[in-house]
Order: structure tokens, then C-alpha cells, then sequence
């Protein structure tokens, strides 16, 4: 009884996760794609799109695929074409050492320590420098684009927290200000919601 | 509970404060506080919202005080200081010194001046003459006119957007043109480098009955040519193909060399297919 109930819960939650469409830790809303946001008047669309951007678990696959994936997310075009052409001529250098290899009868990490042919031995060192440039420019791709997003997002709310509290501040002052000309009085309204 | 009904109202009112742009006081506290902390990434950050807020400025100018303005820009200049960009923070202060005079900055600004105008790579010579152009006028079309001929004289390619900013203003406050901005226009329509240009300029030109740049009065004929075959190529780039062939044709009655009489059937046939 006891096992049937444990399949039965596992099949739940096999279940939940094979029809979620992201790997969520935290509860994600199913309407986020249609709520409209409120923005500041003065905001810029390139800082909302930031300010909207987030590294999921699913981009950390995306950027396996895509190199520069997270830094075109984060708007750092530049790095992020540095990202693709280091990554595309790691996996040239990839492709060449494997195709070596194959002619020889040789995998990339096959005889490592023992006494193998220089052709061999070069063949190997490429195909190994090739692949730690992939997955370090992975890696760099991943955790700076990552750093650099959220700084910049840092950015963003730092400028207009400063300038909404400050307006709002000014603006207190100026209404409840009754000694200058046209100056709005307080008044109070009730709102009921059925 | 007087406080809390206060804090009621203020509660009800936020969301329209909110809703309004950033006033001038804020954007130059938030300019001041910036450039204090002198963090390049967050001055960068910035200055898109501070050139549109003066854009807005520039706009709406009856309903600021020019004091705002005048120190808002002078954190302007300064945040492009920081950032580098030394000689448009020489013209966003020559800006201030011209639209938006205030004696009290002055003593702030002159040092300041110079150390941009140095960083810009111009001498102090060229320096003091533009301190001293930049005097405070009391004509607002002079002054403009003023500012736009020492922005040009500054003669950088990375000043073209605040010059158009500069001749859009001529225009909206429907002062005389002067030749020279209509000559600095079309040359830079047509794709123009400064230092091509910046000799055939002529500042001393008064002419008030001309609205549009005439290219057939060019008296460089050299120059004059290479103008014809630039603009010929910017209309035939623009699909203005009648604008183009009217120009071949004139083009056609300068005295050409064997070069030039091969590039205008390159351009003859372009304009064909």
C-alpha cells in the first residue's frame, strides 16, 4: 500500500514537472505575458526591457546552444559577439582535432598517459584547449552575463528611486504649501468596490 | 489622527505625483548626487534622460526659470566631463553661458571652461576667444545663432545632434537662418566629413534673402564638384532619382577631367537601373 502511494506521488510530481514549460523554484503567474506594467514617464525602453529580463534556469540551456545567449539578454552586444566568435573557433578547433583523431583510431582522452605519436599528441592538445575555451566561454558567458544584468538592473532602480522620491517629496511640499498661489488643498473621497 | 488622515490623502494623491514627468530640481539633485560619486557606469547611464529632459526644457521654455536650466546643464556638462566626452561638456556649457545666462555660475563655470576646452585639445588662445564670445546676450536669436557658430567651430563630428538640436531650435523660434548652418547642413546631409568642409564655411556671409543652400554658388571649383558628386550619390542612395538627374545635369556643364567624366557615367548609368 505504502509503495503504491509513494509510485503514485512520484507520478504526480513527474507529471507537474514534465508539463511545466520552465524549470520554476518560485511560483511564476500564468498571465505575466498579459498584466500591463506601470512605467515611469521618464523610463527608457531599452531600460525596461532590461528592468523585465531575468537569468532563468532555462537560459543556463539556451546559452549552452546559443553563445552569448545571456550577454545579447543583457544587452551587451559587444561581449556577446566576442562570445560567438571564441566559441565558434574553439568548436573549428574541436572538429579538426576529432577528425584527426578518427583517422588515427584515437578518442580525445584515450591513451592520455601513455606513449602515443606526436600527431597524435598534438591532435589531442587542441581537441582538449578547444574544448576548455567552450565551456569557460560557457561559463563566462553564464556568470558575468548574469553579474552584468543585475548591475545594470541595480542601475536602474537606483536612478528612478532617487528621482521618484525626490518628485514625490517636491511635490508633497508644493501641494500642501497653502501659502502659495495655486496651491491644491486637501480633500478626502471614499471609493466602495463590489 | 490629524497624521493619520494626512498620510491618507498623501496616500491618495501619490499615484498622480508619480504619474508626471521628473521635475528639473530632481534630474539636477540626481545630476549633482551622481557626479559627487563620480561612478562613470551610472553617469552613463543617466545622460539619455538628462538630454531628454533639456530637450523637453528647450521645448517648453516659458514655463522654467532660466536659474533650473542653467544648473541643470552645468551638471550636464559635468557628467560628460567625467565621462570623457570633453568637448560636449565644452558645448553643453557654452549652452548654459548663451541660453540660459546666470551671473552666479560664472565664477563655478570659468575654471572649468578652460580645463575642458585644454582636455579637448583646443589652446588657450581658441579657448579665451570662446569665453569671451560666450559673454551673456541679451538678444535670445543672437545668442542662439552665437551658440550654434561656436559649436560648429568646435568643429567635431560627435557635436552633429546638438547643432541639429541647435538649428531645430533656430527654426522653432522662427529666427533668420544664417548661410553658414544652411551650408553645415547640407554638407553633413550628403555625408560629408568636417575637416572637408569645415574651410569652405563662411561665418562672415550675411546674406538674409537666401533660405535654402545654393550649390552652384560654391566658388571652390574643386570643391564645388566633389559637392555635386556626393550629393548626386546621397540622392541616388535616397531613391530621389529626379533630385539626382537635375543635378547630373547641371554637373554636366562644370569643366570635367577624363576621372570625372568616367564617374559621371558610372553615376548616369546608376541612375538608370
Amino acid at each position: 500500500m505504502m509503495k503504491q502511494l509513494l509510485l503514485g506521488f512520484m507520478f504526480i510530481m513527474l507529471g507537474s514537472i514534465g508539463l511545466a514549460q520552465d524549470f520554476d523554484l518560485y511560483h511564476r503567474h500564468k498571465d505575466d505575458a498579459v498584466a500591463i506594467p506601470k512605467i515611469s514617464n521618464a523610463m527608457l525602453f531599452g531600460e525596461y526591457q532590461l528592468l523585465s529580463r531575468n537569468i532563468r534556469m532555462m537560459d543556463m540551456a539556451y546559452a549552452a546552444i546559443v553563445p552569448g545567449y545571456v550577454h545579447f539578454k543583457a544587452k551587451e552586444n559587444k561581449t556577446g559577439w566576442w562570445i560567438v566568435g571564441v566559441r565558434s573557433a574553439a568548436f573549428g578547433g574541436l572538429a579538426y582535432s576529432l577528425i584527426r583523431l578518427g583517422d588515427e583510431g584515437e578518442g580525445l582522452f584515450s591513451n592520455l598517459n601513455q606513449e602515443v605519436s606526436p600527431k597524435t599528441k598534438d591532435a589531442q592538445n587542441i581537441g582538449i584547449a578547444s574544448l576548455t575555451v567552450v565551456i569557460g566561454s560557457y561559463l563566462f558567458d553564464w556568470i558575468y552575463g548574469k553579474y552584468t544584468l543585475e548591475k545594470k538592473q541595480e542601475m536602474i532602480r537606483y536612478k528612478y528611486g532617487f528621482k521618484l522620491e525626490n518628485d514625490s517629496r517636491l511635490n508633497n511640499e508644493a501641494v500642501f504649501d497653502t501659502k502659495s498661489p495655486g496651491a491644491t488643498y486637501p480633500s478626502f473621497y471614499l471609493h466602495f468596490k463590489f | 489622527m490629524s497624521s493619520k488622515i494626512l498620510g491618507l490623502f498623501m496616500l491618495a494623491l501619490t499615484p498622480l505625483l508619480l504619474s508626471a514627468q521628473f521635475s528639473t530640481v530632481t534630474e539636477t539633485a540626481y545630476l549633482n548626487k551622481i557626479n559627487a560619486i563620480a561612478n562613470k557606469k551610472l553617469i552613463e547611464n543617466n545622460l539619455p534622460n538628462a538630454e531628454i529632459h533639456l530637450a523637453h526644457l528647450v521645448e517648453m521654455q516659458d514655463n522654467i526659470t532660466s536659474s533650473q536650466a542653467a544648473y541643470l546643464l552645468h551638471g550636464l556638462s559635468e557628467s560628460y566631463h567625467l565621462t570623457g566626452n570633453h568637448v560636449v561638456a565644452l558645448q553643453r556649457l557654452l549652452f548654459q553661458r548663451l541660453v540660459f545666462p546666470l551671473d552666479s555660475l560664472d565664477a563655478l563655470s570659468v575654471s572649468k571652461f578652460y580645463i575642458y576646452a585644454y582636455e579637448a585639445g583646443f589652446d588657450q588662445a581658441f579657448a579665451s576667444e570662446l569665453w569671451l564670445q560666450s559673454q551673456q546676450q541679451t538678444d535670445p536669436e543672437k545668442a542662439l545663432i552665437t551658440l550654434t557658430r561656436l559649436s560648429i567651430r568646435l568643429n567635431q563630428k560627435q557635436l552633429r545632434p546638438y547643432i541639429i538640436q541647435l538649428s531645430e531650435m533656430i527654426r522653432h523660434n522662427n529666427f533668420q537662418i544664417p548661410y553658414w548652418l544652411l551650408q553645415w547642413e547640407y554638407f553633413v546631409k550628403i555625408g560629408m566629413k568636417e575637416k572637408k568642409f569645415f574651410e569652405q564655411l563662411n561665418f562672415e556671409a550675411t546674406d538674409n534673402k537666401v533660405n535654402t543652400f545654393q550649390l552652384e554658388t560654391i566658388p571652390d571649383i574643386s570643391f564645388r564638384k566633389k559637392v555635386y558628386r556626393k550629393s548626386i550619390s546621397y540622392y541616388n542612395k535616397q531613391k530621389a532619382r529626379a533630385q539626382a538627374k537635375q543635378l547630373l545635369k547641371t554637373y554636366k556643364h562644370e569643366k570635367l577631367n577624363l576621372a570625372e567624366w568616367f564617374d559621371l557615367q558610372i553615376k548616369s548609368l546608376k541612375l538608370i537601373f
